[in-house]
């Protein structure tokens, strides 16, 4: 039973990209989803949702051999995600990150959004290290960061453009 | 009368406080200058409860007079946050709780960990939220069924008017939950794990008298969980050592092995307010964990953690 995790691959200019959804765990096959993939691998994971601890010794495991002889991008990565990024050493192997998703909250709809920004000039752009402001498409209400933005942009310090992870 | 607490806080209005708090809890709070400022018979102390508002450790407090092998259970709030706290004490003895004091909730849980540290709350972890709407539990026998437990679990929670990082979260503790307590918790008869190194891809089931039980309920503030398995094979300061090690991004920070229960505690951890423990060994565990509604991700851990663990 994998829950409801999901992927699909595809070979598009040389790269192999890769898009994950749903739920990582003790079931989610990941090392069947990484075989047989080109030198450069672009793994968009805006649909992950969580990831359980059997999910992240399997990720860990599996980055770190995949990363080690081919180039890996992460990319749309989902809140789930950099939290992981930002909590366990490695989590990415050698991989980079390209681009990432912002939570946010409105509390006037009820209604959680989210919004991807890219790693490369986002510490410049936000040097003072505080989330961008965002308008709640439904009611145009300003939106409320929903995570701790001393902790959530962790995973970027002392890192360049495409933060290795 | 109930027995004494030991409050060592230097910061007189905090420590006006602490004393309160102890004697809600059921003790008689006997407020330290120092430790070490007279020959203390620490046998007639229920609990030691140390604080202090400067940010640093209150450990420091009794660095070179307490000993760190003291019976004497320890209460430690503070400052910091517990994860600060948890790598510090890495290779040291544990305190039984540590609170934050910008818990939202840190009266309360001061409270429950004092009285519990002392002795004076032996009631099982099994807390349910202040203004809960009774509580449900299911017996958790078959590991293929975890998604279903959980979804069950969810709907008695009202899962659909759940936000969706609560559901997220709440969905993490209790799937960590089951996992451990169907693989790691089940001992033998001589108390040798059962089940530890076992894939966890690979199907366990328990006879319903090892089964262990999940319960849940939900107020308007926040929501609890709680499993109880009845072998009490976890160590109390397992856990900490657990979470210690787990809270240091390093590479040794997990087992790349399959298998063992400390990268779940740390989920846990990391996706509650408040975890609580409560270990009977060879009798039974009970792992607490509180997830608040309306508060932001918590991205550094709990906020409080009580641990306990009695003959």
């Amino acid at each position: 039973m994998s829950g409801n995790f999901e992927f699909s691959k595809e070979n598009r200019d040389g790269v192999t990209v890769v898009t994950l959804a749903g739920l990582i765990d003790e079931d989610a096959m990941l090392e069947e989803v990484f075989k047989d993939v080109l030198d450069e691998v672009l793994i968009d994971t805006a649909a992950i949702a969580r990831i359980n601890s059997c999910g992240i010794r399997t990720w860990v495991n599996v980055m770190t051999a995949l990363s080690a002889g081919k180039r890996v991008v992460f990319i749309e990565c989902s809140p789930a995600m950099v939290r992981q990024f930002n909590m366990i050493s490695n989590f990415g192997g050698r991989g980079t990150v390209r681009s990432f998703r912002l939570p946010y909250y409105c509390d006037k709809c009820d209604a959680e959004h989210e919004f991807t920004v890219q790693v490369e000039g986002y510490q410049q752009e936000h040097p003072d290290g505080r989330a961008p402001a965002y308008r709640c498409p439904t009611c145009r209400g300003p939106l409320e960061f929903d995570d701790l933005e001393d902790r959530y942009f962790g995973f970027m310090e002392a890192k360049g453009p495409e933060s290795g992870v | 009368m109930g027995p004494e607490a030991a409050i060592l806080v230097p910061e007189e209005s905090l420590r006006n406080r602490v004393c309160g708090i102890a004697a809600r809890a059921g003790l008689r709070p006997r407020p330290l200058s120092s430790v070490g400022s007279e020959e203390l018979d620490w046998n007639r102390f229920a609990v030691l409860v140390a604080a202090d508002d400067t940010g640093e450790s209150g450990y420091s407090l009794t660095n070179g007079h307490f000993p760190d092998n003291t019976v004497v259970p320890v209460v430690f709030l503070t400052a910091r946050t517990l994860a600060e706290v948890l790598i510090e004490r890495a290779d040291r003895t544990f305190p039984s709780a540590i609170v934050s004091t910008f818990c939202h909730c840190f009266e309360r849980a001061a409270v429950q960990a004092i009285a519990r540290a002392a002795g004076t709350d032996t009631r099982s972890t099994e807390i349910m939220p202040a203004g809960a709407q009774c509580g449900k539990s299911l017996v958790v026998s078959d590991s293929k069924r975890k998604n279903a437990y959980i979804e069950e679990l969810l709907a008695g929670l009202g899962g659909a008017e759940l936000r969706q990082r609560v559901s997220t979260a709440v969905k993490a503790v209790a799937d960590e939950m089951i996992t451990n307590a169907l693989y790691n918790a089940p001992t033998d008869d001589s108390g040798k794990p059962c089940h530890a190194s076992t894939d966890r891809r690979k199907r366990i089931v328990l006879e319903e008298a090892r089964a262990p039980r999940l319960s849940y309920a939900g107020s308007r503030d926040s929501i609890s969980l709680t499993i109880r398995d009845p072998f009490g094979s976890l160590r109390a300061q397992t856990v900490f050592k657990y979470l210690g090690k787990a809270l240091v991004k390093s590479p040794s920070q997990i087992d790349r092995k399959p298998g063992g229960a400390g990268l779940g505690l740390f989920t846990i951890f990391t996706h509650v307010n408040g975890l609580l423990v409560h270990i009977q060994p060879g009798h039974f565990t009970e792992v607490t964990g509180t997830v608040c509604k309306g508060q932001a991700a918590i991205s550094s851990g709990a906020e409080y953690l009580s641990v306990s663990e009695r003959k």
